[in-house]
C-alpha cells in the first residue's frame, strides 16, 4: 500500500516542494509567457510607443492572473492550499537579515543623497555621457548572469527534489528567454530570436498540459467532510489499526 | 543498567500528545510547513475527516496548533497553523526521542 509511514523531516520538506511543482502550472504560465513575448516582437502594433510596453505588461498580468485564477479553481480544492516549506531555516534568516539590511540601508542612505545637490550634478552629467548602446550590451550580459545563477540554482533544486522536470522546464524556459531577448545582440537575426521564443514556449506548453493533466486525474477534487480516499494512505503511512475516534490506544 | 532506567524514565516523560502516531504525523507536517491544510493533511497522512478533526481538536484544546477558516470560490478551507508552544513541544520531542536513541 505505498510507500512505508515516514516521518523524516527532511522527507516531508521535500514531499511538499514535490507536490507544489506537480500540478506543471509554472510550465504552463512560463510557456505562455515565452509565446507572447513571442508574438508581440512579431506583431506589436506599438512597438516603441507607451501603448506597446501596456500591451507586454497587461499580458504579463493576465499570465500571473491566469495562473492563480487556475491554482484557486483546480489545485486548491484537490490538495489543498500549499505553502512551501523552507529548505533551511537558517539560510532563509541569513537572506532575509542580508535584504533588510540592504533595504534599510537604502531607505536611510537614499534620501540623504538625493537632497544633497552635488549628488543631483552628478546623477545629471552621468546621464548625459551615457552610451545607451553599450549600456543595453551590458543589460544582456546581466540578463545572462541572472539566467545562469537561476539555473545553477534550479539545477540543484531539481537534484534535491529528484524531479528532472523543473531542470528540463527551466533550462527550455531560460534558453527562450536568453535568447530571445538578448539573441539580437549575439549577431542572431530578429526572425530566429521570434522563432526560439515561439518554439520554446510551445513546448513548455505541452508539457505544462501533460502535466496538469496527470495531476487532475491523480488527484480527485475534496470536499472538506467527505471522505475520498478508501483506507488508502498516500504516505502509505497511516495503517488501518490506527483509531478512527482520536484516542489511540496506547494512550 | 541506570543508564537503561534513565532511558525508560524519559519514554515515559514523552509528550504524550504529540507521541500519539496520526498526531505525530500531523505535527511533524505542520511544523516543517508552519501551517497546513485540511485537505493536504488529508491527502498525506490519509487519515479520514473525522479522524484528522478530532486529532487535530486535540492538538488545539492543548494549544499546540490554531484553527483558521477561509472561503474560496464558496469552498471552506480549514488551515492549521502551529503555535510557538506547539513548535517548543515538538522540539523538546524531538530532542527526546533523540537523546533515546543515542
Amino acid at each position: 500500500m505505498g510507500k512505508k509511514f515516514d516521518i523524516s523531516l527532511k522527507n516531508m520538506t521535500q514531499e511538499i516542494h514535490r507536490l507544489i511543482h506537480q500540478d506543471g502550472l509554472s510550465d504552463l504560465i512560463g510557456g505562455y509567457l515565452l509565446i507572447y513575448s513571442g508574438i508581440l516582437s512579431l506583431f506589436n502594433p506599438f512597438p516603441t510607443s507607451e501603448l506597446g510596453s501596456i500591451l507586454e505588461l497587461s499580458c504579463l498580468s493576465f499570465g500571473i492572473a491566469l495562473q492563480i485564477f487556475l491554482r484557486r479553481k483546480f489545485v486548491f480544492p484537490r490538495v489543498g492550499i500549499i505553502r512551501p516549506p523552507p529548505i533551511n531555516r537558517r539560510a532563509r534568516k541569513i537572506i532575509l537579515a542580508i535584504m533588510l539590511s540592504i533595504i534599510l540601508f537604502c531607505v536611510v542612505s537614499l534620501p540623504i543623497a538625493v537632497i544633497s545637490p552635488p549628488f543631483i550634478d552628478t546623477l545629471n552629467a552621468k546621464l548625459d555621457s551615457l552610451d545607451w548602446k553599450l549600456l543595453i550590451y551590458e543589460g544582456s550580459i546581466f540578463i545572462w548572469l541572472m539566467g545562469g545563477m537561476f539555473f545553477i540554482f534550479e539545477l540543484f533544486y531539481a537534484i534535491w527534489l529528484k524531479l528532472p522536470r523543473i531542470f528540463f522546464s527551466t533550462f527550455l524556459f531560460l534558453i527562450g528567454m536568453i535568447f530571445g531577448s538578448t539573441g539580437v545582440f549575439m549577431g542572431i537575426p530578429l526572425i530566429y530570436c521570434q522563432i526560439i521564443y515561439l518554439v520554446t514556449g510551445c513546448v513548455l506548453v505541452i508539457i505544462g498540459l501533460h502535466t496538469f493533466r496527470n495531476f487532475l486525474k491523480k488527484y480527485p477534487v475534496l470536499h472538506e467532510g467527505e471522505n475520498t480516499i478508501e483506507g488508502g494512505f498516500k504516505m502509505g503511512g497511516a495503517p488501518k489499526d490506527w483509531s478512527t475516534d482520536g484516542r489511540d490506544s496506547d494512550e | 543498567m541506570s543508564d537503561q532506567y534513565e532511558k525508560i524514565q524519559e519514554i515515559n516523560n514523552l509528550d504524550q500528545i504529540i507521541h500519539a502516531k496520526a498526531r505525530l504525523l500531523i505535527m511533524s507536517y505542520i511544523y516543517v510547513s508552519d501551517r497546513a491544510d485540511f485537505r493536504f493533511l488529508h491527502v498525506q497522512t490519509g487519515l479520514s475527516w473525522g479522524n484528522l478533526s478530532t486529532h487535530i481538536s486535540k492538538l488545539e484544546e492543548t494549544g499546540y496548533v490554531t484553527i483558521k477558516k477561509k472561503i474560496i470560490q464558496k469552498k471552506t478551507y480549514t488551515t492549521a497553523l502551529i503555535t510557538k508552544e506547539g513548535k517548543k513541544a515538538f522540539e523538546e520531542y524531538k530532542e527526546r526521542i533523540m537523546n533515546i536513541f543515542s
